[in-house]
């Protein structure tokens, strides 16, 4: 017994080796200890769980062996390295105990190395690796579980709702029989019926109620049979023993001559829960709009061009190297490069760019673009499901469906309520029979805990709100894409914003002007003529803010960095640093313009000096004023509470003077990208107060992963990367719209939470102490479900609702 | 009855007692991790745990004991009961033996779900978070709290399988609130005997409640044999 057995990792005790469990790399002795060390390894940071400061504080204390046992590497199973990805749409789950199964399952196939379930969109996402298992493979073990491998893209919801729709009235028909029946035989110690007909009524209802459970609730068996196979209790558990068991007790009574039958009972639950599914399906479909909203921008037929012309085809259908034909004012429905035809795209819903791009044969033009005048043939570059949009989409779809810590916690609760509730049945029952009560009694008692006690409610309280909150947000141009991004923006304290691009529109303005020797109305138009064509911020400022004139300029110059120089009808104009016009005209400008403009300078502005002929001087300033929809976002995150600040790579004088002038208390100019992260890291860690990163900026990556970023939807690639909510949009207001859906998904998510918690508090010990019949609870538990999704459809509105209270 | 009852909730005391030093190499690092959130006042904090533990323990109990008493109701005879005792009782004495063999009660399968609440909720702060985070741990996997479950089961009455399986959670509290003076305990041959003892126990105890049941069966088997 002294030999050198392993050391168990976490206690220290001795391990056979035979016997050890093996998790993580580490050898354990027991199932309690690598839980622990789960629990350790959760509680500190993702990493070496022996970094964690719990682990090191055992250690300290004597709890946990120092040295570490030798790590078994030899258990763990040899992979090539290599992974795969598979995607498959998945029929028939039914809850999230369904997407649960199906990922533990799959998780314990050879060769899969994670398996996530977006139950809300009914999709299964794989990672394997190919030399170990096959797509077939992983498919069948799907399908062993009871339920149906769909293509991608979403089931055949249509189909499916029919056949729903004609179990639930099969259902319903019989089930109103059998319970009229029911109650004549109950009355019948009333002598409503005959003694012959009572004795006849239980086979007769049992032929009724034969189809109902065992036809309409076939599914529901057929599943709990296949998840208890895989050692797995699942909802339909309690459904399945409810009603099979209610079937078998009342069939075994009639047989033995007994009026004590439960065929109602029977037929109840599998109706209700018929009827449950039936609604709650329809809510769900018409909320999982999230993904659903960025892919109806990509039309799904696309004219294929062929050797006889034109021809319709699914989109889906098409390859790479296909020529496809887009006609002016339709949508581009793959990623593609022209090939023929000249014109202008907008790629406004893929990357926010507002402006028309020009494009020609050569552009690459993203899938979702829009086509403008012209029409263009284009080269396929990719598959229809790879483009750019149709990846948002599907990444959009994922990450609603299963969300956070919350949503791991919900899962955590509801996993365990099963086998609770399949104890208290037990226990019910055997509390009963000790007090001597007839086993009639005891039995409908316990079923009744069974049928009452679904955790429907509490399944879908969370992910529901999500999606629908998602769903609605999409359709308001605001793509949540981030695992638990929205519980993170509902609690948020902090909301920070980027200045340049975010709270201003990134472009110049000409904000003063003043001239001396020349009429400014006269020297305007001048100046719009010099700079007609060049791109500079400040020539677009001039050109918005001067109407086009008749002079045509001559002899243009541009001089990199100083200015811009030429005639315009005869006179020498020059645009440009305050240096290089004085130098270029020669002479000095007058002194209460040279003033003015270093006071602008001082306030942030870009001071420009102008010098027409002989004798005209003109003085500009020009700012990036705030959008005009930002001050109603910052009154509109106040109202809700929350702390604003702006934090910017700007100087600080021009930073807090547009803080100012939008109501932010707080400013922090000249940031780098790192102290943007850093400042927001010190708040959540120092006062526990989230916050919420608003920019558009390559410089705002390390600030939107270290918070929530947001992206606005001129921002570039790189901020979209990171961000964890793109707005599609150029419109501020819709970060206030987020704030606010956020955290009324949250309240709904905590009040269904409640709602669950309470009815199953008052429902279980009802049905325990037996003041409810099976059939009553069957109802009530349909009744639970539906205020639930009640209550989360409230959500379908976001942002439209007036202000929080 | 009685006396026969408040032995077996004695020597549940006392395997709480001696196991728990497995307890403490298991439990411990847990505990330990929760003080360490805690702003002062780590003992109580302790207590809290070591209470919520027991309550989680004692509701076993109580179900066990219920679902006994319902399976010795005199409707059924004392046939079922009889059986379930000796049913339980060589769960027992087979848990026993195997912590006797590898040094630590063995518990196999489950309590992933615990895990991930328990988690998450080490990461919370409030007067309330121990006493859940005991009330959670106590359903963490144990071969110990699985053989004390059988000898409540087999006690056939609520209120004794709640008492005997609270006895068990107290006895484990001393040496999880004694820890740090404890440690020394923690490693070598004292934690091996006191397994070795509580698995031991385990075993005797399993022994009296196949004895007992044994006993009625035998009987009854008398009394029909002597019909004949």
């Amino acid at each position: 017994m002294d030999g050198p057995a392993p050391a168990c990792a976490l206690c220290g005790g001795p391990v056979r080796a035979d016997d050890g469990l093996s998790q993580a790399g580490e050898l354990y002795c027991c199932t309690g200890c690598v839980r622990v060390a789960e629990i350790l390894r959760s509680s500190g940071h993702r990493g070496d769980p022996r970094e964690s400061a719990a682990w090191l504080a055992s250690v300290r204390a004597g709890l946990v062996p120092v040295d570490g046992p030798a790590r078994s590497a030899a258990e763990l199973p040899e992979h090539s390295g290599e992974q795969r990805n598979l995607r498959l749409g998945v029929e028939g789950m039914w809850c999230p105990s369904c997407g649960w199964l199906v990922e533990q399952v799959l998780e314990g196939t050879a060769g899969v190395h994670s398996a996530q379930v977006a139950f809300v969109s009914d999709q299964l996402e794989l990672r394997y690796d190919p030399t170990v298992v096959g797509p077939e493979q992983l498919r069948d073990a799907v399908e062993g579980l009871g339920y149906r491998v769909v293509p991608r893209g979403g089931a055949d919801q249509r189909r499916l709702d029919r056949g729903l729709l004609l179990r639930f009235g099969v259902a319903a028909f019989l089930t109103a029989n059998v319970m009229a029946m029911s109650y004549a035989l109950y009355a019948h110690r009333g002598a409503v019926v005959t003694e012959q007909a009572a004795r006849m009524l239980p086979f007769f209802l049992m032929a009724l109620a034969a189809p109902v459970v065992f036809g309409a609730g076939s599914s529901i068996l057929w599943r709990a049979w296949r998840a208890l196979r895989s050692g797995g209790l699942t909802m339909d558990s309690l459904i399945a023993l409810g009603s099979v068991s209610a079937f078998g007790y009342s069939a075994a009574a009639a047989f033995m001559g007994s009026e004590d039958v439960y065929f109602d009972g029977a037929c109840a639950v599998i109706t209700f829960w018929l009827l449950g599914r039936l609604l709650e399906q329809a809510a769900f479909r018409r909320a999982n709009q999230a993904g659903a909203a960025v892919q109806r921008l990509l039309p799904r037929k696309a004219r294929q061009m062929g050797p006889d012309g034109a021809r319709w085809v699914p989109t889906e259908r098409l390859t790479v190297g296909d020529i496809i034909r887009v006609a002016p004012g339709e949508r581009v429905p793959v990623d593609a490069r022209v090939v023929e035809g000249r014109g202008h795209v907008s790629t406004a819903v893929v990357d926010g760019e507002p402006r028309a791009r020009t494009v020609h044969p050569g552009s690459e033009v993203p899938g979702g673009s829009s086509c403008g005048e012209a029409s263009l043939d284009l080269e396929v570059r990719a598959p229809a499901s790879d483009s750019m949009l149709a990846r948002i989409a599907e990444h959009v779809a994922l990450a609603t469906g299963s969300g956070g810590e919350t949503a791991r916690i919900i899962d955590a609760i509801a996993r365990l309520f099963v086998p609770f509730v399949l104890v208290l049945a037990v226990v019910t029952g055997a509390g009963w029979m000790a007090t001597g009560l007839a086993l009639p009694q005891v039995f409908e008692r316990a079923l009744t805990v069974l049928v009452v006690s679904c955790p429907c409610a509490l399944g879908v309280a969370a992910p529901l709100a999500r999606v629908i909150t998602a769903g609605a947000l999409a359709r308001r141009g605001i793509l949540a894409r981030d695992q638990g991004a929205l519980d993170h923006i509902a609690t948020a304290r902090w909301a920070a914003f980027d200045k340049t691009g975010t709270l201003t529109g990134g472009r110049l303005d000409l904000v003063w002007h003043r001239a001396e020797g020349i009429d400014a109305r006269r020297a305007l138009p001048l100046l719009r003529a010099l700079e007609r064509s060049s791109a500079h911020p400040v020539a677009e400022a001039l050109r918005r803010a001067v109407p086009g004139g008749e002079e045509r300029a001559e002899d243009i110059e541009v001089v990199s960095g100083l200015g811009v120089r030429g005639r315009v009808g005869g006179i020498p104009v020059r645009i440009g640093r305050c240096g290089w016009v004085q130098e270029q005209a020669g002479r000095a400008a007058p002194l209460p313009l040279l003033e003015a403009l270093s006071e602008h300078e001082g306030r942030g502005h870009t001071a420009v000096l102008a010098c027409a002929g002989a004798e005209g001087w003109l003085a500009l300033a020009f700012d990036d004023p705030p959008r005009h929809d930002a001050a109603a976002m910052v009154r509109g995150l106040q109202g809700a509470g929350m702390e604003l600040a702006v934090l910017s790579g700007d100087a600080q004088c021009t930073t807090a003077r547009l803080a100012e002038d939008l109501g932010i208390p707080q400013a922090l100019g000249g940031c780098l990208p790192e102290d943007k992260a850093r400042w927001l890291e010190a708040r959540e860690r120092e006062k526990g107060q989230r916050a919420v990163f608003v920019g558009d900026g390559i410089n705002d990556a390390p600030a939107m992963a270290s918070a929530v970023g947001v992206a606005v939807s001129s921002g570039t690639d790189f901020a979209r990367e990171t961000a964890a909510v793109l707005l599609l949009e150029p419109d501020l207001g819709a970060v206030a719209d987020l704030v606010q859906a956020a955290r009324r998904m949250r309240r709904v998510t905590i009040g269904n939470l409640a709602w669950a918690g309470l009815y199953n508090a008052v429902a279980l010990p009802a049905a325990v102490l037996g003041l409810l019949n099976p059939v009553l609870a069957a109802a009530a538990m349909v009744g639970s479900g539906l205020a639930v999704t009640v209550n989360a459809l409230r959500l379908r509105s976001a942002g439209s609702a007036p202000g929080l209270p | 009855m009685l006396p026969e009852r408040l032995i077996l909730a004695g020597s549940a005391l006392g395997v709480g007692l001696l196991g728990s030093l497995h307890c403490v190499g298991m439990c411990g690092p847990l505990a330990l991790a929760m003080g360490a959130s805690a702003d002062g006042r780590p003992a109580g904090r302790l207590a809290l745990w070591a209470a919520g533990k027991a309550a989680t323990y004692a509701g076993l109990g109580l179900v066990a004991g219920t679902v006994g008493a319902a399976i010795g109701s005199p409707r059924l005879g004392t046939q079922p009961l009889a059986a379930l005792a000796v049913g339980a009782g060589v769960l027992m004495v087979l848990l026993g033996f195997r912590g006797l063999w590898r040094q630590a009660v063995p518990a196999r399968g489950g309590g992933e779900p615990i895990s991930t609440l328990l988690g998450a909720l080490l990461r919370r702060r409030g007067p309330w978070v121990p006493v859940v985070a005991g009330m959670l741990t106590g359903l963490l996997p144990c071969g110990l709290v699985y053989a004390m479950t059988a000898q409540a089961l087999a006690a056939a009455s609520p209120m004794w399988g709640a008492a005997i399986m609270l006895a068990f959670g107290l006895g484990t509290a001393p040496s999880l609130l004694g820890m740090g003076a404890l440690s020394g305990l923690l490693r070598g041959r004292a934690r091996r005997r006191g397994e070795s003892l509580a698995a031991a126990a385990v075993v005797v105890m399993g022994c009296v409640v196949v004895w007992r049941g044994a006993q009625i069966l035998l009987s009854q088997a008398g009394t029909v044999s002597s019909c004949h």
